[in-house]
């Protein structure tokens, strides 16, 4: 088996939909039924990545890789070696009243992160910041000390405190995030996030078990749209739709069995394929793609492309303590 | 890992999809349903992290014990409540068992189960940790003298109160799925939707395993765990048992609790060389679906749909003496008790070794 960590962030609104529609929300994105937490299954974003391999003319790899299709009558069904876990969320930005806006974190969606870095077999990450269910934690000095002994920040819908000093290790998980999100690293300085580096670390918020589901709940988007006949006139509508918002970061954990060894398409190969389609690339997830939804920037890495990020590379790249 | 008896743990990465042995395929039917994961479910999925070598399996496999792992590390089991546990009708924060009475009453069952159990009351549900199963093994949790116990005494988790506030520890998450054409919209008749099981976080299903005495192989996850590729990963865990048997079985009196699923020879009465059935608390039939892709055909040709006991069943046994109920249970100088084994079927057929009918035993009075 072959792990991979697959982050995706929200370049535009992202509908993933839902099964049913929540009192007047027809349209709602999928959510986790235990946490409420919004997700992209399994399923939709296995679909996704299927087109992204086909739009690219890899019809060799479709099959071995994402499965049969009865769809054409002529391919047999078979498994895919390429199993898609959930797209799970780490972090969604949130309305602030400085610096326009936070990325809010929590300690199940770290906990959730560092389960799949295990499976990368990298070791070394910082445990998530424990938290009161209605506290926060900020990563650095921005949203701490303006000379008061404690500080709150209007988050959402949300009043929280943040704490008198910056949490460390969530100064490290937002360095950690920088680098293997947005690529920000010296050496991947051209990849096309990286200038979101510096306000990642900066700007990252961690929240409470009371706060991140009200701040999940309240801070999607939601757009009514209409669909209009003729003669310009409404036919069907308003209908409202639940996207999630721009800058969300996902990550899902990718599994691939080995190919067989009397095939010609070697592990390694396909791997290389993956890599060339999905890393540092931007794809199309959930609905609504006609009108520009769902483009996310993806980021594939190997157990060998990920370190956890030294304190005080975190540090330095802060400014904190110099 | 080497041989005797191991715990491990398969911890699903997000969802699980186990059915039950309806068919269903997209594009015909609109829906399925979910069930709790079978022992063969996760028998399965324990022979495929142990390699899936044939001929290379572990003796026995018992479980699954639904746990949940604690930030430290350690693990709380639970168990689907007796069936002989009711709340009352007035109060539904107070929990009763029914008691074995003798009665007028004519029923079908002829002489096969002498006494009703007599109560009044809803099914408990939810599910008991593995100590409070241990005291009601034991007959200390509800007792003649304390005939009623709270629902916060017995640390009952997961009762479906509120399905919105505690739905369990596998919660039903509704998925909606279409297939499009190479076109990019939607194929005609397409559309389904199928019920995913979320566990809560923490929630992974154990099992012990029974592993030959030369045995050197390692489980190595992540695993297949029920349908579309969702995975589990794998791993051992310390600190794991059956609740303990109660140390002796005053009068002969066995009380027989069902761990897993059972798929008795007899439908849903246990029978038991030299103890008489006294009455019994068995809830609604359980499909079992078990198929075997390995095996020639495949799943079409090897699928079967068997009715079970389900898990939490309770029966009460009399046996002719205490020694005689001793032996039975926890075994005597000569020979294995059946407490915490599978029960019912021969030592090598395939639904014993896959964990169907695990049985736990305590005291009735």
């Amino acid at each position: 088996m072959t792990e991979l960590l697959l982050y995706l962030y929200a370049e535009s609104p992202v509908h993933a939909g839902a099964a049913d529609s929540l009192g007047v929300l027809d349209l709602p994105v999928q959510r986790e039924a235990t946490t409420r937490y919004p997700v992209i299954w399994g399923q939709s974003l296995k679909g996704a990545l299927r087109q992204v391999a086909q739009d690219a003319g890899l019809e060799d790899l479709v099959v071995p890789v994402f499965g049969g299709s009865s769809e054409d009558g002529e391919t047999e069904l078979s498994a895919g070696r390429l199993t898609v876990g959930d797209a799970q969320l780490v972090a969604m930005p949130v309305p602030t009243l400085q610096r326009t806006f936070a990325w809010a974190t929590s300690e199940l969606a770290l906990f959730r992160l560092v389960r799949k870095y295990a499976r990368l077999g990298v070791t070394g990450l910082p445990q998530p910041p424990r938290l009161a269910p209605e506290a926060g934690a900020a990563a650095s000095e921005a949203w701490i000390g303006s000379g008061r002994a404690t500080r709150s920040e209007v988050l959402g819908p949300c009043l929280v405190e943040l704490g008198i000093a910056p949490d460390p290790q969530l100064r490290r998980w937002a360095a950690q995030l920088a680098t293997d999100v947005l690529g920000d690293a010296g050496s991947q300085a051209s990849a096309p996030l990286a200038p979101l580096g510096g306000k990642l670390r900066d700007d990252l918020l961690a929240v409470g078990s009371d706060v991140m589901p009200m701040l999940l709940a309240e801070c999607t988007e939601f757009v009514a749209r209409v669909q209009l006949k003729e003669g310009k006139t409404v036919e069907h509508g308003p209908f409202h739709s639940e996207y999630l918002p721009t800058e969300s970061i996902l990550a899902a954990s990718l599994t691939l069995r080995p190919m067989p060894a009397e095939g010609s398409l070697k592990t390694e190969d396909v791997i290389e394929f993956l890599l060339d389609l999905l890393h540092n690339k931007l794809i199309q997830v959930g609905g609504d793609e006609t009108i520009g939804k769902g483009l996310v920037w993806a980021r594939l890495l190997r157990a060998d492309d990920v370190r956890a990020v030294a304190p005080e590379i975190a540090d330095e790249s802060t400014g904190v303590g110099q | 890992m080497t041989g005797g008896r191991r715990w491990l743990a398969l911890t699903p990465r997000d969802t699980l999809l186990v059915r039950d042995g309806r068919q269903f395929d997209a594009g015909e039917d609109a829906a399925n349903q979910p069930v709790q994961p079978s022992p063969s479910t996760v028998g399965g999925a324990i022979f495929s992290a142990f390699g899936g070598v044939k001929g290379a399996e572990p003796d026995e496999i018992r479980g699954p014990v639904l746990a949940r792992r604690h930030r430290g590390g350690w693990w709380t089991s639970y168990f689907p409540a007796p069936a002989d546990l009711v709340r009352s009708d007035n109060d539904h924060s107070r929990v009763m068992r029914l008691r074995p009475t003798g009665s007028s009453a004519v029923t079908d069952l002829g002489g096969e189960c002498a006494l009703p159990l007599v109560g009044e009351g809803d099914p408990l549900g939810g599910w008991l940790t593995g100590d409070t199963l241990g005291a009601y093994l034991r007959g200390e949790l509800v007792t003649p003298e304390q005939p009623h116990r709270s629902m916060t005494d017995l640390e009952i988790a997961f009762v479906r109160d509120d399905p919105d506030t505690d739905p369990g520890p596998l919660v039903q998450e509704l998925r909606v799925g279409l297939s499009r054409t190479p076109t990019r919209v939607v194929q005609e008749g397409m559309l389904y939707q199928a019920t995913y099981l979320r566990p809560v976080e923490g929630v992974a299903l154990l099992a012990e395993c029974v592993l030959p005495t030369t045995w050197q192989r390692e489980a190595v996850g992540p695993v297949a765990l029920g349908g579309r590729g969702r995975l589990a990963d794998v791993a051992e865990v310390d600190g794991v048992s059956w609740p303990h048997p109660p140390t002796d079985y005053p009068g002969g009196r066995v009380l027989v609790y069902v761990a897993t699923p059972a798929i008795w020879p007899g439908g849903w009465q246990i029978r038991v060389p030299g103890a008489r059935l006294v009455a019994a608390a068995v809830g609604p039939p359980e499909p079992i679906a078990t198929a075997s892709p390995r095996s020639k055909g495949g799943v079409r040709a090897t699928r079967a749909l068997r009715w079970a006991v389900p898990a939490g069943s309770v029966y009460l046994l009399q046996f002719d003496s205490a020694d005689a109920a001793m032996a039975w249970a926890v075994g005597d100088s000569g020979r294995l008790g059946v407490h915490g084994t599978a029960y019912g079927r021969p030592a090598d057929d395939r639904l014993r070794t896959a964990g169907f009918g695990v049985i736990l035993t305590g005291v009735w009075s």
